[in-house]
């Protein structure tokens, strides 16, 4: 069990997020959070990767500028990084906005570029979910996983390896498993 | 600190494996404990998450006593779901756009060869983002960057036609070689069964959906039993050995061996091998994932990727249907949901001393855990927990369980957990914090829907990972007709109580003695890989 932190080492929000004075925010003006989402010391969220060229989609104004967009009772590790996707579409460079549900754990020292993750998601320690992936709900991914750019991982998936591939499928029970309210009430 | 002791990795659920087909009838205390080193046990032990409970029966059931039906087929790449009939007419994979790279398996997707930066043109090729194999490398190009499948079979086609040489034909397609099959076993007099040939159906299994029929099965089964040719074999895996059945000999099945004959004969293979480098050749598992086993990389074809599905289950003795997914492909909602989690008590351990290593435990020398029962029903259970003095194997380990009977309280309104925990800010244990005794008998601590007991394990022997068998017996009040686990359960029944029991083995994984790697987890044994 971790040990009660030091009084004063995260930021509480108006709805529960608890962020490490310690940790690297950048433009957090693009970056949503949903609230009781943790983020611990030294993890870096690049909100200030911001999509450059606009949307196809006519959306608002307003969520054209959301980098970032994270659920609510998500965890992130130390260290850990969250950092939009990129890509040079028809000669131009642009980053893409990055979704991360609900009750999503990012591990120690994982980066992650997704275009997407679902709710209820586990990433273990050290991985790197690579640029645009999907990671759709219930997903739980071991230590070390090295998930290709665009790849898509389907619902139950327990995926491993490097590259990481779906190797098991997880119990009806996943859902439940991969809730994160008893975390953050431990913090 | 560690987050992985927080539970999110389930590390201590993984240590706990119950054992679903022990029958608690059958019990009588000359029966030996049961034995986690035993072979058999790898394939009875299930963590609680895997199991179910069959109402009817009331018996938890384990994915080993289930049968599954498939709700639906889907692919996992483009998520797209596949109707059934199409499965039958078209195979089990992805007929879009996916493929995996067989190289790696990553998934790969297309990318234009072209130089033109602002406004792509073909040709295109499949790439590999991880291991950056090409479809180029084997010269495989697309004119458009959609509807590859057809794409590619229209290029397989149009390669076997130019050489239509059997040295060729692993560039046919599935479809041929599939009709190479069919008429190579026609001709042997197994038609294709479900078509009416004739005679050779008989009953029902004539028409099921394999097309084959108990009199085909064992026409096929004297084919490959009949003959003793082991040696002639060739690359389609096809081995032409049984055709040894028929009396003419060899004659015959030199014949019948051209027709089949797909690939090439072994000496180019081998000419071959001696003039590539070592890297150039496959892997074993590159080689199985292929239709033809190539033994070289540059042949070696991007794998269409495999459907996946959803499927209910249902109880393998009363047939009542324990699962039942969302048919839509990306829901994780579930019509019908029994488990076994939801039925018995939760077992999990964790060490009394928070400083020790589950993966070094000092050796020779004794450990105490926590071991803490959670009840999951709406009435209060009372829990024995008997365990054999010594752990069976050549090296025993004395396990005592300072408290082996008590009661856990009922799972109320979860509620009710939430406004105790508003007023006190802790999750409330009935023991006041550091009053604790270690007297034999006695509970160490309980909250609301849990207790929790000392478990003692003093080993004679280094090096070893210590698992403790366990005999769990839970007994409880119900009333009639009305099964805890539902969470619809509204008080208003006749009022009747009945006495309910359940009895099961659980091994626990306590740790491992003396010095080894942090990954020891990974040695315990796993379920095998379910896949579509
Ligand atoms: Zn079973
Ligand atoms: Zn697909
Ligand atoms: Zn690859
Ligand atoms: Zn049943």
């Amino acid at each position: 069990m971790p040990a009660k932190q030091a009084k004063g080492e995260y930021i509480e929000t108006d709805t529960g997020n608890k962020v490490s004075r310690k940790s690297i925010i950048v433009g957090s003006q693009n970056i949503i959070l949903g609230g009781k989402t943790i983020i611990q010391a030294e993890c870096t969220v690049r909100g200030d990767l911001r999509r450059t060229i606009p949307s196809s989609s006519s959306s608002s104004s307003n969520s054209a500028n959301v980098a970032i967009a994270i659920g609510r009772y998500c965890f992130l590790s130390r260290s850990s990084i969250l950092r939009p996707p990129c890509k040079i579409l028809k000669g131009q460079f642009s980053y893409y906005p990055m979704k991360i549900g609900d009750h999503v754990f990012v591990g120690e020292g994982s980066v992650v570029e997704a275009a997407a993750v679902g709710n209820r998601v586990t990433i273990g320690k050290n991985c790197v979910i690579g640029k645009f992936s999907i990671i759709k709900d219930c997903v739980r991914i071991e230590d070390g996983t090295v998930i290709a750019p665009n790849t898509v991982i389907p619902t139950f998936s327990l995926v491993r390896g490097r590259p990481g591939l779906v190797v098991e499928e997880l119990a009806e029970t996943a859902p439940e498993k991969l809730d994160l309210k008893q975390l953050y009430r431990m913090i | 600190m560690e987050l992985d002791s927080i539970g999110v990795n389930n590390t201590t659920s993984h240590n706990v494996r119950y054992d679903p087909d022990f029958d608690p009838s059958s019990d009588d205390d000359d029966s030996p404990p049961f034995d986690p080193r035993n072979p058999r046990s790898a394939f009875s032990l299930f963590p609680l998450e895997n199991l179910l409970y069959c109402e009817d029966c009331h018996q938890i059931r384990c994915p080993r006593c289930v049968l599954e039906e498939i709700v639906s087929y889907y692919c996992p790449s483009c998520l797209f779901e596949v109707p059934s009939s199409t499965v039958k007419t078209e195979g089990n994979r992805c007929t879009r756009n996916c493929f995996q790279c067989p190289i790696c398996f990553a998934s790969i997707s297309v990318v234009s060869n072209s130089d033109q930066v602002t406004a792509p043109t073909g040709p295109y090729s499949l790439t590999c983002s991880y291991c950056h194999w090409s479809s180029k490398e084997i010269g495989l190009e697309f004119d458009k960057p959609a509807n590859l499948t057809a794409q590619f079979a229209k290029q397989l086609k149009a390669a076997a036609a130019e050489n239509p040489k059997p040295k060729y034909a692993e560039f046919s397609t599935y479809e041929e070689n599939f009709a190479r099959l069919k008429s190579h076993y026609t001709s042997q007099g197994i038609g294709a069964a479900g078509s009416g040939t004739g005679g050779l159906g008989v009953g029902r299994g004539a028409t099921d959906d394999y097309g084959t029929s108990p009199g085909t099965l064992s026409r096929l089964m004297g084919l490959y039993t009949g003959g003793g040719h082991v040696g002639k074999r060739n690359v389609s895996g096809l081995s032409a050995r049984g055709v040894g059945r028929d009396a003419n000999g060899k004659k015959t099945e030199l014949t019948e061996m051209e027709d089949v004959e797909i690939v090439g004969d072994e000496k180019d293979i081998i000419d071959r091998l001696i003039q590539v480098e070592f890297d150039e050749t496959t892997t074993q598992a590159q080689n199985l994932c292929q239709s033809r086993q190539p033994k070289f990389k540059s042949q070696l074809r991007p794998i269409a990727t495999l459907l996946r599905t959803k499927r209910s289950k249902r109880c393998r003795a009363c047939r009542h249907i324990l699962v039942k997914p969302e048919p839509k492909v990306q829901s994780t909602r579930f019509r019908i949901k029994l488990v076994a989690m939801n039925y018995i008590p939760a077992i999990n351990i964790s060490r009394l001393d928070p400083t020790t290593s589950y993966h070094s435990l000092p050796p020779l020398s004794t450990h105490q855990f926590l071991l803490t029962v959670t009840n999951p029903l709406f009435d209060p259970i009372s829990v024995s927990l008997s365990t054999p003095q010594k752990t069976p194997g050549k090296y025993p380990s004395i396990v005592t369980i300072l408290c082996p009977e008590f009661e856990v309280g009922a799972n109320t309104d979860a509620w009710d957990e939430v406004l105790k925990e508003d007023s006190s800010g802790e999750k409330k244990s009935r023991r006041g914090r550091g009053d604790r005794d270690r007297s034999d008998g006695t509970v160490w601590d309980s909250g609301r829907n849990w207790s929790t007991v000392v478990i003692e394990e003093r080993d004679e022997e280094d090096e070893k990972v210590v698992q403790v068998p366990i005999f769990v017996r839970i007994e409880y009040e119900a009333e009639v007709g009305m099964d805890s686990g539902d969470v619809g359960d509204v008080p208003g029944g006749d009022g009747r109580k009945e006495k309910k029991e359940h009895a099961y083995w659980c091994v626990l994984y306590l740790g491992k003695i003396g010095r080894m790697h942090a990954n020891y987890k990974y040695l315990l044994p796993r379920r095998g890989v379910i896949h579509a």
